[in-house]
């Protein structure tokens, strides 16, 4: 289906483009906002991601994966974007959660608050890491991608990534234990 | 229990959602390991911790007007695929290419006639050969080279051919010995070869990265140096996947040469992560810890002469924490 759309768009129908960013818009934008925490900012690469695999179309052969390159586009651009920007998420950009998953409907109120709070630092951990470790772990755990697909995606090995998500986690779970600590500290 | 040999692959357990029969073993050691459960249950809180983060969503308007943005920033570039373009370029471009080839291929016709035509008017002509400098006079010459008398033998006397020569007279360059040969090819590789292993390097052979041969290649005091160099970065590695796991640097160093310089490089398939390194054995594809008597132990890594498909995943999973860490 992809490919049929590529070669179209290759052979200058802009529709059949328009249907693979109508496709996958939502999944790069989401990836960018993820890497950024800033909508202006993930807007701009999403966008750009998609400008730059139109320009690039020439370069892509039959039997490439659309999903993955464009994924590798948007990865690019985004770790590019945070190291020439030396991006620090501003206190204002890490407002606290306003609203609860609908996965945590049913708890009573403290395993509510409790679990805003674990989100909250895991995201604010999240924006500390470095874009490597982090896009490894976002599209491992909010893209449900395989090793494999990561390694295509990042151009990288298998090991590599599964040592970027190992670390990325490690950290986030020292976030998760030094927060309940200060918690138990303040309570008790 | 805060060494577990199983610890380390609780990730993979956690992100293959537990299937697969790989996993047995580990799902029997949960039962029992209070450690391995709590870790399992702290990863899987983080995960769930990281799905409850919403991310904002833009409004409706946002996606509907998003293809038109894109193509207007497309169309404001003017861009247009390279694959449109090399077609639109392809009746002149390949005219262009076939005329370069084809001067291209006049010139080198052209060249070869002169130099063709150069040649057999000197063959023609005997008198220019003793015009010219000497060619034989030219090529260094010693005296005490063995190779001398066999050169002497096969050419007639230079001087005698072609008269004093300022090279001949001049100052004698000596020969390397047997040049041409493997042998000197050989020589000249080695004194090419840069004095300091670079530590990434280094470490690559260390962990068996490319198999133990440079390791193997480069022994010697050198070798020694470089391996007590790396042991620190070695024991913050294990520091690092163990904070209760304490070990000499000496001994580390001690253990590492001991591999490189008594084993053999080949057959360093795998992985070992044994005791001292406080986690198991894992099997190659990276989903099953391995009993110690199917693995080999060795200085860091194992041969497991079994599946070699994931080994080099593996093995770079755990060398590039190593590498990380000596940032």
């Amino acid at each position: 289906m992809d490919q049929e759309l590529v070669n179209k768009a290759q052979n200058g129908d802009s529709r059949a483009f328009e249907k693979l960013v109508e496709k996958y818009m939502k999944r790069i934008y989401y990836l960018a906002y993820r890497m950024t925490r800033n909508h202006d900012s993930a807007d701009e690469l999403a966008q750009e991601s998609f400008v730059k695999a139109y320009q690039a179309l020439g370069s892509f052969k039959p039997g490439y994966n659309f999903y993955t390159w464009i994924y590798r586009i948007c990865v690019n651009l985004s770790i590019n974007f945070l190291k020439k920007e030396r991006h620090t998420v501003s206190a204002d950009q890490l407002r606290e959660i306003d609203l609860l998953p609908e996965t945590t409907a049913g708890l009573d109120q403290l395993e509510r608050m409790i679990a805003s709070e674990q989100a909250s630092i895991v995201r604010k951990a999240l924006d500390t890491l470095p874009p490597d470790q982090r896009s490894a772990f976002i599209l491992k755990t909010y893209d449900n991608m395989s090793y494999d697909q990561i390694a295509e995606v990042m151009e990288c090995s298998m090991g590599t990534v599964m040592s970027r998500i190992f670390r990325a986690r490690q950290k986030l779970k020292n976030a998760l234990k030094a927060a309940e600590a200060e918690r138990d500290k303040s309570d008790g | 229990m805060a060494d577990c040999r199983y610890k380390k692959i609780l990730q993979f357990y956690l992100d293959s959602s537990g299937a697969g029969p790989h996993f047995k073993d580990l799902e029997e050691h949960l039962k029992t390991c209070p450690e391995c459960q709590l870790q399992l249950a702290e990863l899987e809180e983080l995960n769930s911790a990281a799905l409850d983060i919403i991310d904002e969503a833009p409004e409706k308007e946002y996606w509907d007007s998003f293809p038109v943005r894109v193509r207007n920033r497309i169309t404001a570039r003017s861009i247009e695929p390279a694959e449109i373009v090399r077609k639109r370029r392809a009746p002149w471009y390949s005219a262009f290419r076939m005329a370069s080839v084809l001067v291209a291929l006049m010139f080198i016709a052209a060249y070869s006639i002169l130099v063709l035509r150069r040649g057999t008017s000197t063959l023609d002509n005997p008198a220019s050969i003793a015009d010219r400098p000497s060619i034989i006079s030219e090529q260094p010459v010693s005296s005490g080279s063995p190779l001398i008398p066999a050169v002497a033998a096969a050419q007639p006397d230079a001087r005698a051919v072609n008269g004093p020569s300022s090279s001949v007279d001049g100052p004698v360059i000596r020969p390397v010995a047997g040049v041409g040969t493997d042998e000197s090819r050989g020589r000249h590789r080695r004194a090419e070869r840069p004095e300091a292993v670079p530590m990434n390097i280094m470490i690559k052979d260390l962990a068996g990265q490319l198999r133990g041969v440079r390791g193997a290649e480069i022994n010697g005091p050198r070798l020694e140096t470089e391996i007590r160099s790396y042991a620190p970065v070695f024991t913050s590695y294990l520091a690092d996947i163990d904070p209760s796991f304490h070990m000499k640097e000496s001994f580390i160093s001690q253990r590492l040469l001991s591999g490189l310089n008594n084993r053999p490089r080949n057959g360093f398939h795998g992985l070992y992560q044994g005791s001292y390194y406080g986690y198991g054995s894992l099997s190659l594809d990276g989903s099953r810890v391995l009993p110690t008597n199917e693995t080999q132990s060795t200085w860091g890594y194992t041969s497991i002469s079994t599946d070699t498909s994931k080994s080099a995943e593996i093995r770079q999973y755990f060398l590039e924490l190593e590498l990380m860490e000596s940032k």
